[in-house]
């Protein structure tokens, strides 16, 4: 997919209209700083990131950025508008509504999905990016790798079958469930030597025979409720005082006084979690429960809503889970308070409505029993709370001194208690115990289900990140071949090698860079790396990122290598000769030197040189120059600045030239010192015009005559150059016209090295073997043999 | 290589250059992602589920089933995650 065109209408730098015509090719446009180049980037950021622009990402871009977005001087109704048109016929667009709010469309309408999907990390780079995926932490470079990987679906997999394991953990109620068997198992086990059925079952049939009952039940459960019920009966027909002994065992085994340290140890936990943070937690999650719930695409970057910060959608949803899962703790510790409370609160209801039995009541008016009939009266007058309610302190001050007097004296007449009222107490608590071992083999049943079931999901998690960090060891290790490759081109010779991405061995879902420096593993670029080598370790990345995913997605380059210098310039665009064959790139710059080589490298066919001019005003916006070499910035000083534009067109000649020379081979005459290294655009000039009779050939009829057309004009150009462009050096004279017809010359000076027919230069293509140098067509010839 | 099957791009020389050389890691196509004949989430997740599968073989199958058809693989809501866990205790209540 190519694009063919980027238009835009009050978008940024964009006035009423401006458009980058690219003719499906690859393209370099030049342009000094704040010409506008990035307005075309932002433009395709602005689509590809659904309505958001990363730079501009600030505390006073607005809430949809739209007073980043906008030019400033949009007439207030109009709507600011940005779209790409590709090769295809279809298209993509973002219409902006002066509010800032936006509506993105495309033709056809899947488009949309499939451009929005571009992964920014292997399609855009800009100047001050090209170092950011160093400077990223190992989660997210893994973030920013994912997509690339396609391990998408597969982390998305994992992350549901974890979120499914919790879910079934939470509506399971599988620890509950765990807490109660062992409570009860923990019971039976004093009185049991066994919970096998049989075995419970036998020893409940003896007691059947001690209380004879006919018919015995085989279950246990029908069987203990006969035994319960006919030791139920016996009890109920006992003598008073032995009755009450009953009622006084069954007030102790209330156990009201643990009851109520577990309730006062449960709320002060719960006061502890909830005080410090529920109002905290709820703040920041509110708004971001919901925003959660509808992220559509867990990897790409999202503004939170809480802070404005962009993050990772899995990020900010593994945070919402964390937040989530503490707040489920303090709710927890709160309902366990509750249980806690309407455990003591039902103790308390049932003693008081013991004490009120005839039986007990007649008892405690004996007069020895003053001081329990007190304690009981106090007992009866404290409030008991509703569940949901904390208990008043006085009220906790009030049962902490009465109830342990109260047990103390009732333990010592359950002490009283004659030995046939004791065996029945026993029996009665022997088969109470028994009753729940159903209910514990039930437990146990159902947990071991639902453990199976955690445990399969737990196991699948597992197997998925196993398989997606196999995958993704065997595509790091690709995409490190293509680093290291790509970092010799660039940095041939260097002691810095051996850099390659690794998949963390101990955390899951990170990645991180490696190297070695003069011989010394680094596990961090950062550690040694200068800032201009981590830059080109960043660009390195980019590209071999942009090689391994991108499909054949164009690839944005804007301003990439303001930290290059002129050597690693020049191996970059072996690298961009070489390994983006192919590929659409759409590269921007404002260094001349670079754009001038990239433009006598780079094959007409396939790349097409585009100069923005100096931008004005808002209301102008962006203007091309009609010119593809980068006089126009000297032709903006021709009005007011005559000499200095003299000054700017032998700087640009001095660029143009030197490159022109080394392509055609051109020995140039040492000269001793320093002045070897300061050739002038004339020096060049001479010794092409002195080898061109000799050399240059042009194809006429199927034969290469001498062509000695741009001889002339090369000739005329060389004597402007010193006559015109000395004095306006030397003397600051040099006036409108002539300069504009100096420049006029050397365009057309320069143009003369490139082919008229196909449009490429006359050394794109290097017949090494027949020394000579030509244009892709043919029909013109350097031979430097 | 490694006994891998690599897969190499062509390699086109145009005026003396070499142009890229791509090589694809087994299993995946063309765009860099895995070919889905690799090994698909239910054969990933299969194994793990064995156990499963003796005490519950609906379940297992069910969690199989939406491993096949995607469901697994694509963004889910919280909602929905929970809706599934319900099925799921429901169906390992039935059996």
């Amino acid at each position: 997919m190519r694009i063919d065109r980027v238009e835009l209408s009050w978008f940024r730098g964009a006035g009423e209209s401006g458009m980058l015509d690219t003719g499906s090719k690859s393209v370099v446009v030049y342009g000094d700083n704040g010409s506008g180049k990035s307005t075309f980037v932002d433009g395709v950021e602005y689509i590809t990131r659904n309505g958001r622009v990363c730079h501009l990402q600030h505390e006073y871009s607005g809430s949809y950025q739209e007073k980043g977005v906008r030019n400033t001087s949009t007439p207030s109704e109009e709507n600011s508008r940005s779209a790409i048109h590709f090769d295809d016929g279809s298209s993509i667009g973002a219409d902006i509504k002066p509010d800032g709010s936006f509506t993105i469309s495309s033709d056809p309408a899947d488009l949309k999905v499939a451009i929005q999907n571009w992964n920014v990390e292997s399609h855009i780079l800009r100047q001050d990016e090209v170092s950011r995926f160093i400077h990223y932490t190992k989660g997210q470079k893994y973030s920013a790798l994912l997509p690339l990987l396609g391990l998408s679906n597969l982390e998305q997999a994992a992350e549901n079958l974890r979120q499914l394991r919790l879910n079934v953990i939470e509506q399971s109620g599988v620890e509950a469930k765990r807490i109660l068997h062992q409570q009860l198992t923990g019971a039976t086990k004093e009185r049991l030597l066994s919970l096998k059925e049989e075995d419970v079952l036998k020893t409940l049939k003896e007691q059947t025979k001690k209380y004879a009952i006919e018919q015995p039940a085989e279950e246990i459960k029908p069987l203990t409720e006969q035994l319960a019920a006919e030791i139920e009966n016996r009890i109920n027909s006992l003598e008073p005082k032995q009755n009450r002994h009953i009622i006084v065992k069954q007030i102790l085994e209330e156990k009201l006084l643990t009851k109520l340290e577990n309730m006062i140890s449960a709320d002060e936990k719960a006061e502890e979690k909830v005080g410090a943070l529920l109002d905290l937690r709820i703040s920041v999650l509110e708004p971001m429960e919901k925003f959660v719930g509808i992220i559509e695409d867990p990897e790409k970057e999202i503004q939170c809503p809480s802070c404005g910060q962009m993050v990772v959608g899995s990020e900010l949803i593994e945070h919402v889970t964390k937040e989530l899962e503490l707040l489920r703790e303090v709710r927890a510790a709160r309902d366990e308070a509750k249980a806690k409370r309407k455990e003591l609160a039902d103790s308390l209801g049932s003693v008081t409505k013991k004490t009120a039995e005839p039986n007990f009541k007649s008892w405690l008016e004996l007069p020895e029993q003053e001081e329990p009939s007190a304690l009981i009266a106090q007992l009866t007058k404290i409030q008991i709370a509703e569940p949901d309610v904390r208990w008043k302190t006085e009220d906790i001050v009030a049962l902490r001194d009465v109830l342990p007097k109260l047990i103390a004296l009732l333990e010592k007449e359950a002490e009283r208690a004659p030995p046939s009222t004791k065996e029945l107490i026993d029996d009665r608590d022997f088969v109470q115990i028994c009753s729940t071992v159903p209910k514990i083999h039930e437990l146990e049943d159902e947990i071991k289900r639902v453990q199976t079931l955690i445990e399969a999901l737990e196991k699948s998690e597992k197997s998925v990140r196993d398989e997606i960090r196999n995958r993704a060891e065997h595509i790091v290790r690709e995409i490190s071949v293509d680093i290291r490759r790509l970092w010799s081109k660039i940095h041939p010779g260097e002691p810095i090698e051996d850099m390659k991405l690794y998949v963390h061995g101990e955390v899951d879902k990170a990645i991180d860079i490696s190297l070695k420096f003069f011989g010394t593993d680094q596990l961090s670029p950062r550690l040694t790396l200068s800032e201009g080598y981590r830059n080109s370790l960043g660009l390195c990345i980019f590209l071999a990122l942009a090689l391994f995913g991108g499909g054949d997605d164009p690839i944005i380059l804007d301003d990439i290598v303001s930290s290059l210098d002129r050597e690693h310039r020049g191996m970059l665009t072996e690298v961009i000769l070489e390994d983006l064959v192919g590929r659409q790139v759409l590269l921007f710059t404002h260094d001349r030197e670079w754009y001038s080589e990239l433009h006598y490298r780079l094959p007409a066919a396939e790349w097409k040189f585009l100069v923005l001019r100096p931008w004005e005003s808002p209301e102008i916006g962006l203007q091309w120059s009609e010119s593809v070499h980068t006089f126009d910035d000297a032709r903006d000083l021709l009005p007011n600045h005559p000499e200095a534009c003299g000054n700017r067109i032998r700087a640009i000649m001095d660029t143009h030239l030197s490159i022109a020379a080394e392509k055609l081979r051109i020995h140039m005459q040492y000269l001793r010192g320093i002045r070897n290294d300061y050739r002038t655009c004339v020096d060049f000039l001479n010794r092409i015009i002195g080898e061109a009779p000799e050399r240059l050939r042009k194809k006429v009829d199927n034969r290469w005559l001498p062509y000695d057309d741009p001889i002339s004009d090369w000739k005329t150009t060389r004597d402007l150059l010193i006559a015109w462009a000395d004095r306006a050096s030397h003397k600051g004279t040099l006036t409108p016209g002539e300069a504009e017809k100096l420049i006029d010359s050397c365009e057309r000076a320069l143009n003369h090295f490139r082919c008229r027919s196909c449009g490429d230069y006359i050394w794109i293509a290097d017949q090494s073997g027949r020394k000579r140098l030509q244009c892709s067509c043919g029909e013109l010839q350097w031979r430097y043999g | 290589m490694n006994g891998i099957a690599f897969r190499l791009h062509i390699a086109t020389i145009t005026y003396g250059k070499v142009m890229k050389v791509r090589v694809l890691v087994p299993g995946q196509n063309e765009e860099g992602a895995f070919s889905p004949g690799e090994k698909s989430l239910d054969e990933i997740i299969s194994p793990a589920l064995s156990e499963l599968d003796s005490h519950s073989s609906e379940v297992c199958r069910y969690l199989i089933s939406l491993a096949k058809n995607g469901s697994l693989e694509q963004h889910q809501t919280r909602g929905s995650i929970t809706e599934l866990a319900e099925k799921l205790l429901r169906m390992l209540e039935g059996e």
